[in-house]
């Protein structure tokens, strides 16, 4: 049978401190990925060299993994989160949390995407040294 | 409790997990006193793939967020989208 190459949406859900978590995108699909990658460099006119923008390498990665959390506002109510808002309306939200919780869930995406890539290598190697 | 409801409106999508499988332009929901919600809709944009997936949510955007139904099955005919939603869900 032929292998299926469409991303299914799973989420997985990443502990965080005081007992929250946040759910991310399992896999990135090539759209995402790549607006993932361009997101991360600099805006630059025609012709000249493209580089990385460290300031947008953060906000990049948590827009693109990012699909809810446990999160509350002043009022104890849920603080929303969707990944079909606007990008801005999603910006604003991440730009309103505290700075520790910013580290903490780049901190958590970036394991997270570690530990994806490194699956996704051993399943690989697996296809490859399978028998026809 | 009502016999009958009806409600209409402009944009509205329906989604599978976080991907857009439809755009609306207009749409339309009905409901019996008994009988399940249909949704009659009219689509700017199709992904006829995603629209194959399970589950699927039709969701009407409101102030401070989304009235969201769960879709049990839909039907595309050029593009015009017929559906039966389960129970209000948001």
């Amino acid at each position: 049978m032929p292998r299926c190459r469409v991303v299914a949406p799973d989420v997985v859900r990443l502990p965080l401190s005081d007992g929250d978590s946040v759910e991310v995108k399992k896999t990135l699909n090539a759209g995402e990925y790549r607006k993932l990658i361009y997101d991360q460099f600099k805006d630059t006119p025609d012709g000249e060299r493209i580089t990385l923008d460290h300031s947008k390498v953060g906000m990049a990665k948590l827009l693109a993994y990012i699909v809810g959390w446990t999160f509350v506002g002043f009022d104890g109510q849920p603080l929303p989160y969707r990944p079909d808002e606007p990008e801005d309306i999603r910006r604003a939200t991440i730009d309103g949390l505290d700075q520790e919780t910013y580290r903490e869930l780049i901190a958590a995406v970036t394991a997270h995407e570690e530990r994806e890539d490194a699956a996704l290598e051993a399943q690989k190697k697996t296809r490859i040294t399978e028998p026809a | 409790m009502f016999e009958e409801l009806e409600a209409h409106g402009g944009e509205a999508t329906i989604s599978w997990a976080w991907h857009t499988a439809a755009v609306f332009r207009t749409w339309r929901i009905h409901k019996t006193k008994t009988g399940p919600w249909s949704l009659v809709a009219t689509a700017t944009r199709v992904d006829t793939f995603k629209l194959q997936q399970r589950p699927l949510l039709f969701n009407v955007p409101r102030k401070g967020g989304y009235w969201c139904w769960p879709v049990k099955a839909v039907t595309v005919q050029d593009k015009q989208i017929t559906a039966a939603l389960g129970p209000m869900e948001a």
